[in-house]
This record gives structure tokens, C-alpha cells and sequence, in this order.
């Protein structure tokens, strides 16, 4: 699936792990389910880790594996769930992790500011996806009416730079 | 406390926030949008599914005949100006009227999609648009129609009401919430807004050290299971307002149901983990909040402030005394300010209510051309400020007593000099299966006959204070189950039935949800039935009691039994 960061496609260097994890773990960046981190200690794995999180959950349960991550991939059942806007928004402002946010699911370029603004770095986008309705979206606005976990410029007002 | 008097700038449009140049460039940007949006949707990148909520939340719904446009109008405050582009929607989009709801919105009902984006961009020449006047989002925030001349005012409302429009405009976390958002605030303690049945409703009041604090209500709601909202905070200073209802917010759109449209509002989530839960988990929340990023601090607030324009109000000496001589000249001058107006805090000036419920017209409902002469009699009158009310009427706030006659004399000549606010004939209605996709019975013809039983002046006056609401669904737009009598159009296969509910109250004093009467009957025994209950009421009442009043003393069997007695 082709990988959008800052509007580009990009290669992607992580390998996705469901359902049974195989023993001993592939070499390279891997993405565990969450559930796995409980079942392994955590502290035995030295390749690059991130974990896929369900759109279900409390944020507050990564906590403890929250330095150890390099990458969270959070979940879109439908492009009209907006959980996990308030999942990332979370996990920015509340737990401080810095590495890479990565949306997935059903997503429409229409949300792709959202997603940027709400701290997500990467979209898993679809095959089918049309890139250039997604780079357009980037830039539909230049402004906005609230504050976001990117620390944008404020112009005056309650409004920012986008 | 009350601003209104600092600050006057003629330049600016009364009452209402006024756009700068960042403001026009957000919404051009929207437009282009949208506009793209439309035409993904024609090339096939979108489907319909998808396409359908990028539509609403532009305020562009399918009914049944046309789409219909639903334009927000923040707190209720048009300018003249937004008036009259408004008027040239209606007459160039449409038909030749527009329908004002509930929501303090006005919505045109024969709209074409591929019209939409150059009636977005008219509007925004006007500074008005359709944000998120639909969709799971945060929707357009009312207010008291008094705001800015109500003398019982702590704060001016529609300030913060602005802040919070802007705030939740395109909110990149609150934009695809389990279900739509209502917020309502008024900056007094008097409720005059229903805050208790909102998403978030918002009353104002003095803390013990005389600063103003609001009380916030959440998990109120009409719909299908209407719920009466419980107080979360009552002492939130002002300057966390949008900390603490982003608070709100995240918790709703995190556990809010999803897998059930009719489960899904807040109201519902409230319910099902108790108010203290709920208050626990925002708390907690707004605990972890950089509050200094959201904090609305006095300079931010005078900021928002200076953009609005103030009315200049200058004493008038004597005004009280002409007003009182016109009243004395012409009777029925004098019943359109008994039952019309509205006390200023100024003594010379006086808040005049031009209700939208002539007889045999749709509730509501403006014509272009009445749109027009509104306009024009606020910018003579009314330092060109026009308010929409929650209950479908307008209101020009800041006349002059001694003016009141001479503006009485031009609402008359384009009917809209109806004396009956707060009476009987003041019907608030949706537009039911005439033109909503979602109703299941008509309601215009339900809420005009009732009123034509009820035309003659003296009668009403003697009914007395009364409120009654006509839904063509349980969506409740016409918010039937608050009213004192409500009617609902149900569907029993596939005929119009209407279900009467008795003893419903909007406000925070003694807000209460109808029961309902009895088995559901087709439109002319419920037009009847609503005249039983009226003559019964009047022989029962004691003294100056009020049909409300009588209900509560006497309950609702009686009513059934007047009702449903079979001859």
C-alpha cells in the first residue's frame, strides 16, 4: 500500500505482523497487533518496533511501551469514525511520543489536513487512491479557527497559520 | 456588567462579529472546496457514501422534491446586509422564501446542487455561510435573542458564542463525531435558550465574588429519547470555556456509541455512565490540558469583541411618554406591544418581536420581499440589526420607544405586525413531509388549522401564555416534546397519525418533557383534540392561571378523558 508522508509517496520500511507472530520475530522494522506487547517482554526485541492500536482502546494502556515505539499505526473503520483524531491528539499531547503516527483504514484525502493537524506524520492510503486529489488536500487551507498539536504560527485572534 | 455601551464603532455591522480579511480568505478556501468536492463526486473518485457527509456539511441536504441549503445564522444575528443577500437567495435560488428554524438557521427548500457553490459564494460576499449547519460535527451555536439588551445580562453571549463558532469551525478532532453536536449559551441566569436539552447548554451567573461563571449542562436532547441535560460545571470561569468543552468532546468522541444512529449522541453516553462518571473522565481530561493554549484571556476576548459593531444609544427623554400616548391613540398598537415587545435595559428603548405566525401562513416562513422590508425597517429603526429567534420569530433589539409606532405602522404594511407572540397562534413548526426527507406526516397544515381556530385576538389573549410545537417526526425540530402541547406525526401504515403530548416546558424553570395523551389519531381528530383541550383548560383554569399551570394542578388524566371520551 503506498505511503503518504508531507504529501509524497515513500517508501515503506515496515513489515506488518497479524495474527499469529511468528517465533523467532522476521529481521527488520516489524508492527505488532497491541495485544502482543503483553503476551512478549518487551525488552527482549532490539529491531525497530511499532505497534498497530485499535480505534477501541484507551491510549492510557501504551503508556508503558511508550518510549520503547517507534511507530503507531491508529485505525479508521470508516472514514466517518473519527476516533482516532482524539487518539492521536492523545498520544501527541498526553504521552509525548514523538516517532511516526501512521493513519489507516478508510480515510478521504478531504480529512488529510485533519490528520496533519491532530499530529499524524504518515496515511497508509488504499491502492486505488488518487495521489493528487491527496497532495491538493494538503493545501485546501492556509488557515485555521483553533489551536493544534503542531505549535503553528498564531496570526491573531483564534486564528493560525497553517 | 453590560458592555453594550463601550466602544461604538459606526463602521462595523451591529450585534455580530465582522469578518477581516483572514476570516474571507477561510471561507473562499472552503468554497474552492467544496467545489472540487463536487466534482470528484461527478467524476466518480467519491462515491455517494462518501460524497453524502462532505455535502451536509456544507449544508446541502436531499429532501424530497430538490435539495434544500440550511444557512447558519450565528446566535441569531443577521445584519441588514446579510438580510438582503439572504433575500436574494431566496429570490434567485429559490422560490421566493426562506424557512427559519429552531436553530436560529434559515433554510431555502429548492435548491439545485450545481447552484450551490455560487450561493455559498454570494453568501460569503455577505459574511455568511453553511458550515456545518448539518453532519457530525458541532453545529451552529444559538443564543438568546435578547442578548445585548436583556437587563438581567451578565455577559454579552453571543461574544463567547462567536468564540466557540470559530473554534469549532473545520476542528480537525470534533469533525467526524458519533453524532451531531448542539451548543447553546446565554449570558444570563434566566434561561432563555433551552439549555437544558442541548448537547452542551450554557447559562450564565455571579459567583460569591460577583465574577460570572457558567453553569454548563451536558447529555441534554430531544429526538427519539429525549432527555433533560445534567449540570457538569457550575462555576466555569469564562477563560476555559473552550478547554473544558474540548474536554467534553473528547470524551464523547471516544466512547460515544457508533454502531446505533439512534444511540448515538451524547445524551445517551451521559445516561449510560451516570453525570458524575462522565464528569470524572472529562475533569480528568481537561486536567492534562495545556490550558495556556486555550485560555481566553481578556485581551483575546476584547479582541473578538472589538469586532463587533455596538449599537449607540443615546437617552431620549420622553420616549416612554409618546410610546404610552400611540398605545392610548390606537387599541391595536396597543395589543402588538402588550404581546410583542420585549423590556431594553435602556429605559428608551424597547425590543419589538415581529412574529412570523400570521394565520394561514407557514410558521417561519420570509418571504424575498418581506425579507426586504425587514432589512430596511432595522436599518431605519434598529441600527440595522435583525435577531432570528429559536422559536421562528424575528426580533429587531434596540427601537426607540417613540419610534415603536412609526416601525409597528411598516411591519404592518407588509404583515408582519402579527400580535401574537408567546400565544396561541404562535406555533413552532417544522417543514414536516411537505418537504423533509425525514418525516413520516405533514405538519404546516396541522399547525395552520390549529391557528385558524384560534384567530380571533380577544380569544388568544384569553387562552393566555401557551406554546405549542408540530413535528412531522421524532427528530424534533419543532421540539413538540418541550412544548406545552405537542403534536407528532407518526406513520401508521403508510397514513398520517398524530400523537398529543401534554405538559412539556422549554426553559430551566421547571423544564419538563410531555407525556403523551393517549393512542395516535388522524389529522382532523387531532386539530379537535388540541380544541378540546383548550376549552377544557378554560373552564378549569382558576384565576390567571396559565395552561401549564392548570395541567400540572390538575394531570394529565383529565385531559385524556376530555379527549378520548367516546360520545
Amino acid at each position: 500500500m503506498p505511503l503518504l508522508k508531507n504529501g509524497e509517496i515513500m517508501p515503506d520500511s515496515w513489515t506488518v505482523l497479524e495474527g499469529d507472530i511468528p517465533s523467532p520475530l522476521p529481521q527488520g522494522s516489524i508492527i505488532v497487533p497491541f495485544g502482543y506487547l503483553s503476551e512478549i517482554d518487551i525488552n527482549t526485541i532490539t529491531q525497530p518496533l511499532g505497534v498497530s492500536f485499535p480505534c477501541d482502546q484507551d491510549i492510557d494502556v501504551l503508556k508503558p511501551y511508550v518510549d520503547r515505539l517507534e511507530l503507531i499505526v491508529l485505525h479508521f473503520p470508516a472514514f466517518k469514525d473519527g476516533r482516532a483524531f482524539s487518539q492521536a491528539r492523545k498520544i501527541r499531547e498526553q504521552l509525548k511520543f514523538t516517532g511516526e503516527l501512521r493513519a489507516t483504514g478508510h480515510i478521504l484525502s478531504d480529512q488529510y489536513q485533519f490528520l496533519i493537524r491532530v499530529g499524524f506524520t504518515t496515511v497508509s492510503l488504499p491502492e486505488t487512491a488518487n495521489i493528487k486529489s491527496w497532495q491538493q488536500a494538503m493545501n485546501d487551507f492556509t488557515e485555521a479557527y483553533q489551536p493544534s498539536v503542531l505549535g503553528e504560527k498564531r496570526l491573531s485572534g483564534l486564528r493560525w497559520k497553517v | 456588567m453590560n458592555n453594550t455601551l463601550n466602544n461604538p464603532n459606526p463602521s462595523l455591522a451591529v450585534g455580530r462579529y465582522n469578518y477581516d480579511a483572514i476570516d474571507h480568505q477561510f471561507l473562499k478556501e472552503r468554497i474552492n472546496q467544496f467545489r472540487s468536492q463536487i466534482e470528484r463526486r461527478i467524476s466518480g473518485e467519491l462515491s455517494e457514501d462518501e460524497f453524502k457527509p462532505l455535502r451536509l456539511m456544507n449544508g446541502v441536504y436531499l429532501q424530497l422534491h430538490s435539495y434544500m441549503l440550511r444557512v447558519a445564522i450565528p446566535y441569531g444575528i443577521l445584519s441588514s446586509t446579510m438580510l438582503r443577500g439572504l433575500a436574494y437567495v431566496s429570490q434567485y435560488y429559490d422560490r421566493g422564501y426562506g424557512h427559519f428554524t429552531t436553530r436560529q438557521n434559515i433554510q431555502f427548500h429548492w435548491i439545485k446542487l450545481e447552484e450551490v457553490p455560487d450561493i455559498l459564494t454570494h453568501l460569503a460576499s455577505v459574511e455568511m455561510h453553511a458550515l456545518q449547519t448539518s453532519g457530525n460535527c458541532i453545529r451552529n451555536i444559538t443564543s438568546d435573542e435578547f442578548a445585548g439588551l436583556a437587563a438581567d445580562e451578565i455577559l454579552d453571549p453571543r461574544i463567547y458564542a462567536e468564540i466557540m463558532r470559530q473554534w469549532s469551525t473545520l476542528h480537525p478532532e470534533f469533525t467526524f463525531l458519533p453524532r451531531k453536536f448542539k451548543i447553546a449559551i446565554s449570558g444570563s441566569s434566566t434561561d432563555r435558550v433551552a439549555a437544558c436539552f442541548y448537547d452542551i447548554g450554557i447559562l450564565t451567573r455571579l459567583n460569591e465574588e460577583q465574577k460570572p461563571v457558567f453553569e454548563v449542562w451536558v447529555g441534554g436532547g430531544l429526538g427519539r429519547i429525549p432527555y433533560k441535560g445534567k449540570v457538569i460545571r457550575d462555576d466555569l470561569p469564562p477563560e476555559h470555556l473552550l478547554a473544558y468543552i474540548e474536554a467534553i468532546i473528547r470524551v464523547y468522541n471516544l466512547h460515544g456509541l457508533r454502531n446505533n444512529l439512534y444511540k448515538a449522541r451524547i445524551k445517551i453516553l451521559v445516561e449510560n455512565l451516570g453525570i458524575e462518571a462522565y464528569r470524572e473522565q472529562v475533569e480528568k481530561e481537561f486536567a492534562t490540558m495545556d490550558l495556556d493554549q486555550y485560555r481566553l484571556s481578556d485581551e483575546l476576548v476584547a479582541q473578538i469583541e472589538g469586532s463587533f459593531g455596538r449599537p449607540v444609544l443615546e437617552n431620549h427623554p420622553g420616549a416612554a411618554e409618546v410610546l404610552a400616548k400611540h398605545r392610548q391613540q390606537d387599541k391595536e398598537f396597543d395589543r402588538w406591544v402588550k404581546n410583542n415587545t420585549h423590556p431594553h435595559f435602556h429605559e428608551d428603548y424597547i425590543a419589538a418581536v415581529v412574529a412570523l405566525k400570521e394565520v394561514g401562513q407557514t410558521p417561519g416562513d420570509a418571504s424575498t420581499e418581506q425579507m426586504h422590508a425587514l432589512a430596511d425597517l432595522a436599518d431605519e429603526y434598529a441600527f440595522g440589526e435583525v435577531r432570528v429567534t429559536h422559536l421562528q420569530n424575528v426580533v429587531l433589539g434596540h427601537v426607540q420607544k417613540d419610534k415603536l409606532y412609526a416601525l409597528w405602522q411598516g411591519l404592518k404594511k407588509h404583515r408582519l405586525a402579527t400580535a401574537n407572540l408567546g400565544l396561541i397562534t404562535d406555533i413552532v413548526c417544522c417543514p414536516g413531509m411537505d418537504y423533509c426527507s425525514l418525516a413520516n406526516a405533514r405538519s404546516i397544515p396541522v399547525a395552520k388549522q390549529i391557528a385558524a381556530l384560534f384567530e380571533d385576538a380577544e380569544l388568544q389573549e384569553k387562552i393566555g401564555p401557551i406554546n405549542i410545537g408540530v413535528d412531522g417526526c421524532i427528530n424534533s425540530c419543532a421540539h413538540h416534546h418541550i412544548m406545552n402541547i405537542g403534536v407528532l406525526g407518526v406513520d401508521k401504515k403508510g397514513e398520517e397519525f398524530y400523537q398529543i403530548k401534554l405538559g412539556g416546558s422549554s426553559y430551566k424553570e421547571g423544564a419538563a418533557i410531555g407525556s403523551i395523551l393517549g393512542a395516535a389519531v388522524k389529522a382532523d381528530e387531532a386539530v379537535k383534540a388540541v380544541e378540546k383541550l383548550i376549552y377544557f383548560y378554560l373552564e378549569q383554569r382558576q384565576e390567571n392561571e396559565h395552561f401549564i399551570d392548570t395541567y400540572r394542578r390538575l394531570g394529565t388524566a383529565p385531559f385524556k378523558e376530555i379527549v378520548y371520551a367516546t360520545a
